[in-house]
């Protein structure tokens, strides 16, 4: 018997060959410059660029293969491929010897060096017994070549060395030993790949010119040979594309062929090599289509050529190895290309190759399964040297017997079943496919081919009787199936399941799994799971599963008998997440607080007969506490039929250290049996989220409203926070909204111990809540007393303890400086302690919502000296400023005081100011006006000053602390100007009676001012003075002119009219004065009656 | 003529299956099952021409064909044929699936089924039977 090792691609074929290189004359070990050198040559660095070589050393015991023997004529073969030729054309024979020798070109020895170095290429061309391969001499110098002096001995020294040797002189290389010995290195390199080049095309002919004297009847063995050697010389060559045109070639030739019984093997084994060379070639020139195609018409050729029918399975072994093989293949060379899609990807052929390894497996049961000894010809012996690919071991056979050629024939075969039948293990190939094939299909996104793969590989575990793992691949697959609703594969999946859970005496999965068949199974099938429930709670051993033979009913029962689970442990907990079977059940917290929790259970159960329960039981966590809480103890009550949804409540009372936290209703808990027995315990996560339910597209376009239905739209509450006991204490809070502008407003909190008991630790905390905007916080100032000290928000008010039924007040301030309206959380918080003397904390949060609204609306008019509106201002003259003041507050608003704070440059004119509004009243819209005469003194900026408002709420009951209002007065242009006009005049004048009016006339410039003053008269008055003058007004002088009139008519006239006009050519000043003339000049004056005094009551008297 | 028809709804749960020999349903199911992968996919890669409903031939054993349609409401039809028959061309699929189109659609049109269950028509049925005997 010996080791015999089925068809399969060897290793010599599978590799992609490259020029072989020999190198001699390099002593790795000892010498650090030639370790550096081969070094080099193996180094990755630029391995894109680089000549891909294949390099080896040629040690002086290396012995070259043996030339075959030269034949004249062609002969007939015995076999179409030498098993040992790739190999040695791979490893042994190479394309290009390489001797290095270590000579300078100034040696003092040169002469002996010479010699010694000819001598070594002689041996060595000695050895290569005629063969072809190139030679060439690499000198290691230690020198850089110098170029220009020596160049005479160097040519010349070269040339006797060349001649010495007998070599060409293009095969004499020069190797510097210098830093870069890389780039050396590489050139080198290409230097070998080309004569490599030039040595494999020089075998490629040589084959060309044999095969050309073949001929296509008697030769075609040969043909198909020597096709091969130059398809795979051009692979040495590196030439892809001839090599893949040769094997091509070599593959139609290997078509022509007549099969029999007896080569029928070898050329199914030749055709897949060449197969395999053409689809490694077409798929690394990226040709993955022609791969394709050629790898199917491959098939399509050989899959009839089944061979012996006796040797069926060879045949089946053989494709599965097709498949497997392009798969692997498909999968290497497309992993980086992208070239694969989902249709078309590495997973087909390797599930093709399962399915061929599958028939492979039935044939081999159907043949081999009575063969059960081997033969004791041992004609398997000498399968490891045969000569050629794919020939029978046994017909090479010395002391061959013309006579009994038909019993080693047999034997042969015999051997072949004995080994298929004992030594192959099928299931373990078919299962490695698939998974490659899983792996594959799991890449390319087929999730669902995936599954049905998965459960072929179900199905073969099981036919290894590997029953644990067939059960994890089925359980998981009968998820993915049921999830998506394909009842009739899934309930396939369950009987499988099922046979497996009970051939393993798994107690957990089969009842599990007997759960889950209750929703497929009906009639028989349901009785019988209900019993085999039944059974296991009762610790006896469940009727077998149907179609199991009697071997393996009775390997389960001994199982059965031996089984831990049923004897030692107490309750059987089934977690229901994981099966899908006719009891459900949803829950809903639907009262939490510290004093009682309560759960509302509800449970869907469908039994087609009635199961009664015993226990139903919730268990409720919290971070780190857990109540397990009985929602249903009374079994009478727990007796499901026909599909129902009953409903339960139960409630608890949670420990006060829960309080705050989150409380989560984690399982609830079905008991099927009672303790001394096995019970079995259904638990229902309410945390895991159940399989997809399939609801009904449109539900609610359903006509029959069933408790079915409500049961799925129910929605589960499975967790809530346990909120703190809420206060009791009486809270008013009292605050007049609108808040106004810049007011202290008054919020005070008055609080009432209504709780039964003292409570202690009072705390106020007020905060802003969220609502608000971003600006509120820093807009807002709160204090407990507007005279003291502001605090930041949060504040925390601590007001201690209260006994039953007191009172206590508290209140704050706030001012706001914008007109948001402002939301504050005020929470109260306090300890009271209950019956047993623990505390309980207590809370209570209220929102206090605070709008603010502005006080008055104040808009300033400034006036000249007239009472007209100006836009602009004049140093030295008078301006009057009126302040309007409009309340817009909804309470009266009581003025306190109004002040001006004026620039340093404005003066308050002679007569002072005094507040005419102090202490008034304004309601809601009224207005009311401040007055002020001044005049800007300098020329400045054009700030004026600021108005202030000191006001409070009239009524007091409020108590809201004062507020002010601040206007920065509006600017207005003040100019400066050379020369100003005033008049003295009289309040107003009498008939008949001369009054004096006088001019001053001022220069403000730094220049003399000659001006023509000229007076109109008019009919109103007689006047006496200058009429028309010319005057010269010094700098930063005053002139005065003086005027008497006689006023000759009563009421408002005229005063006669002053003109001025300037020498000065300039218009701008003639304009000015004008100007400044209508400004400040008074053109009216009211004259009365002629007074008469006493003068009538003399008469009369 | 055809071995299987199938409907199967958006969620890629199985509506509607009828086949000519109930031996090898669980068989054709599982390939239908697995044909959805590739539909999914051509859903998902987008197709160019939305009223083109028909998928053309999704999966392929020794034993099966299996040919696709999706509609537009995702709800697809599975129609599988006999390897070894030579005689159905493209066109006569697509006009299987026409047919059962038709029959789905006055499915839907009919007030008392509600979308989404179990097909129980007797006249979609009716459809069914006669694309799988091939006499319609």
């Amino acid at each position: 018997m010996v080791d015999y090792r089925e068809f399969d691609f060897p290793a010599e074929l599978c590799c992609s060959p490259s020029p072989l290189i020999a190198i001699a004359g390099l002593d790795t070990v000892n010498n650090a410059i030639h370790r550096s050198i081969w070094d080099a040559f193996h180094s990755p660095v630029g391995r894109e660029s680089r000549a891909v070589l294949n390099f080896f050393h040629l040690t002086s015991e290396f012995k070259f293969p043996t030339m075959s023997e030269k034949q004249l004529m062609p002969n007939i073969p015995k076999g179409i491929l030498k098993r040992n030729w790739i190999e040695k054309h791979i490893h042994y024979d190479p394309a290009v010897i390489v001797i290095f020798y270590d000579c300078d070109w100034d040696d003092e020895s040169w002469n002996e060096k010479i010699s010694e170095c000819s001598s070594r290429v002689q041996s060595i061309r000695l050895s290569l017994e005629g063969r072809k391969s190139r030679i060439v001499v690499v000198l290691i110098q230690k020198q850089l070549p110098i170029l220009a002096s020596d160049d005479t001995t160097t040519t010349e020294r070269a040339a006797s060395l060349c001649v010495a040797c007998n070599l060409d002189p293009k095969a004499l290389f020069i190797l510097p030993v210098v830093d870069n010995i890389h780039g050396y290195a590489i050139r080198l390199e290409n230097a070998f790949y080309d004569l490599a080049q030039n040595y494999y095309q020089h075998q490629i002919r040589a084959v060309k010119l044999k095969l050309e004297n073949l001929s296509k009847t008697s030769h075609q063995y040969l043909i198909v040979r020597y096709e091969f050697k130059i398809g795979f010389y051009n692979e040495l060559k590196q030439d892809h594309h001839n090599a893949h045109k040769h094997y091509h070639q070599c593959y139609m030739s290997l078509l022509e062929i007549r099969t029999f019984d007896t080569n029928i093997y070898e050329v199914k084994v030749v055709a897949a090599y060449i197969v395999y060379k053409i689809s490694r070639l077409l798929f690394s020139m990226k040709r993955a289509r022609d791969a394709l195609s050629q790898f199917n018409s491959h098939i399509n050729v050989f899959k009839s050529m089944i061979g012996p029918p006796e040797l069926m399975f060879e045949h089946y072994a053989w494709l599965s190895k097709q498949f497997s093989m392009f798969a692997s293949l498909f999968d290497e060379t497309t992993a980086e290309s992208f070239t694969a899609t989902q249709a078309m990807n590495p997973g087909f052929f390797f599930k093709e190759a399962a399915e061929y390894a599958k028939k492979r497996k039935d044939s081999a049961y159907n043949i081999c399964q009575d063969v059960n000894v081997y033969p004791a010809s041992n004609p398997l012996n000498e399968w490891n040297s045969i000569e050629f690919y794919g020939q029978r071991p046994w017909r090479l056979m010395k002391n061959i017997n013309i006579t009994d050629y038909d019993t080693i024939e047999a034997d042969g075969i015999l051997a072949l079943k004995y080994y298929e039948n004992y030594k192959v293990d099928h299931s373990k190939s078919i299962i490695s496919l698939l998974g490659n094939a899983m792996k594959q299909f799991k890449n390319y996104k087929c999730p669902r081919m995936r599954n049905l793969l998965a459960v072929q590989m179900a199905d073969e575990y099981y036919n290894a009787k590997d029953y644990s793992k067939a059960l994890t691949l089925w359980s998981h697959m009968l998820w993915d199936y049921r999830d998506e609703g394909w009842k009739a594969i899934a309930h396939e999946l369950v009987n499988k399941c099922l046979k497996c859970a009970y051939l393993t005496a798994s107690v957990q999965n089969y009842v599990e799994l007997n759960l889950e068949a209750l929703k497929y199974y009906k009639n028989d099938d349901l009785q019988k799971s209900l019993a085999n429930i039944g059974s296991i709670i009762q610790r006896q051993i469940p009727e077998p599963e149907n179609g199991l033979d009697e071997y393996e009913k009775n390997i389960a029962v001994q199982m059965w008998q031996k089984c831990d689970a049923m004897k030692s442990k107490s309750v059987l907990e089934i977690d229901m997440s994981v099966t899908n079977s006719t009891v459900d059940t949803k829950v809903v917290l639907k009262d939490v607080s510290c004093d009682s929790i309560e759960i509302d259970v509800f449970l869907k159960a469908n039994f087609p007969i009635l199961v009664q329960f015993s226990k139903l039981t919730a268990c409720v966590t919290c971070i780190d506490n857990s109540y397990d809480v009985e929602v249903c103890t009374d079994s009478s009550k727990l007796i499901y039929g026909e599909s129902k949804t009953y409903k339960y409540t139960c409630k608890f009372v949670p420990s006060p250290n829960d309080i705050g936290k989150e409380i989560t209703v984690n399982s609830i808990q079905l008991q099927l049996g009672n303790e001394p027995d096995f019970p079995i315990m259904l638990k229902f996560y309410s945390s895991t989220k159940k399989t997809k339910s399939f609801e009904r597209e449109m539900n609610n376009f359903s006509l029959s409203k069933t408790s079915d239905d409500e049961f799925e739209r129910m929605k589960q509450i499975t967790s809530a926070t346990l909120k703190p006991r809420s206060s009791r204490l009486g809270m008013v809070i009292k605050h007049d909204n609108p808040a106004l502008l810049l007011e202290w407003y008054n919020v005070s909190v008055c609080l009432t111990n209504l709780e039964d008991r003292p409570v202690s630790d009072i705390c106020l905390n007020l905060s802003l809540n969220r609502n608000n905007n971003e600006k509120v916080e820093l807009s807002t100032e709160i204090c407990e007393d507007p005279d003291k000290n502001t605090l930041s928000l949060p504040v925390d008010f601590k007001i201690g303890n209260m006994l039953v039924g007191d009172e206590k007040n508290q209140s704050f301030f706030i001012r706001s400086s914008s007109l948001d309206t402002r939301y504050f959380q005020l929470m109260i918080s306090y300890t009271i302690e209950d019956n047993n003397g623990i505390k309980i904390a207590c809370v209570k949060d209220v929102e206090i919502i605070i709008d603010v609204v502005v006080v008055f609306d104040i808009s300033v008019t400034y006036m000249s000296s007239r009472f007209e509106p100006v836009s602009k201002i004049h140093i030295g003259e008078s301006l009057i400023m009126v302040p309007c003041i409009k309340c817009l507050s909804p309470w009266p608003i009581f003025i306190e005081n109004t002040s001006f704070q004026l620039a340093e440059h404005i003066a308050v004119s002679p007569g002072g100011y005094q507040s005419v509004l102090n202490e008034v009243v304004l309601e809601s819209d009224e207005s009311a006006t401040e007055i002020i005469c001044v005049t800007p003194s300098e020329h400045s900026e054009n700030v004026l000053g600021c108005f202030t408002v000191n006001w409070k709420r009239s009524n007091m009951e409020s108590n809201c602390k004062s507020g002010y209002s601040c206007l920065e007065l509006p600017k207005i242009t003040t100019e400066k100007s050379t020369f100003l006009v005033d008049m003295k005049t009289p309040a107003h004048g009498w008939l008949h009676t001369p009054m004096s009016i006088v001019y001053f006339l001022h220069n403000n410039s730094e220049s003399l001012l000659t001006l023509n003053i000229s007076m109109e008269a008019n009919e109103a008055f007689m006047m006496a003075g200058h009429k028309d003058l010319n005057v010269t007004i010094l700098p930063e002088s005053t002139y005065k002119l003086h005027y008497n009139l006689y006023p000759l008519v009563v009421g408002v006239s005229t005063l006669p009219k002053m003109h001025i006009s300037c020498n000065s050519e300039s218009n701008d000043l003639k304009n000015i004065l004008n100007d400044m003339l209508l400004r400040s000049l008074q053109t009216h004056i009211y004259i009365m009656p002629k007074h008469v005094p006493t003068s009538t009551a003399e008469i009369f008297n | 003529m055809a071995l299987c028809v199938a409907v199967v709804s958006k969620e890629n749960a199985p509506k509607y299956v009828a086949s000519l020999n109930p031996a090898d349903e669980l068989q054709i199911q599982y390939e239908i099952h697995s044909s959805i992968d590739f539909v999914e996919e051509k859903l998902k890669t987008g197709k160019k021409d939305m009223r083109e409903l028909y998928l053309g031939q999704l999966y392929s054993t020794e034993d099966h064909k299996v040919y696709g349609y999706v509609t537009n409401t995702k709800v697809k039809f599975f129609v599988v044929i006999d390897s070894s028959n030579l005689l159905l061309r493209d066109n006569e699929i697509r006009f299987m699936f026409r047919k059962l189109h038709t029959a789905y659609t006055e499915l839907m049109c009919n007030p008392f089924y509600i979308p989404g269950d179990y097909i129980t028509s007797e006249n979609f049925d009716k459809v069914a039977r006669g694309i799988l005997t091939g006499n319609s």
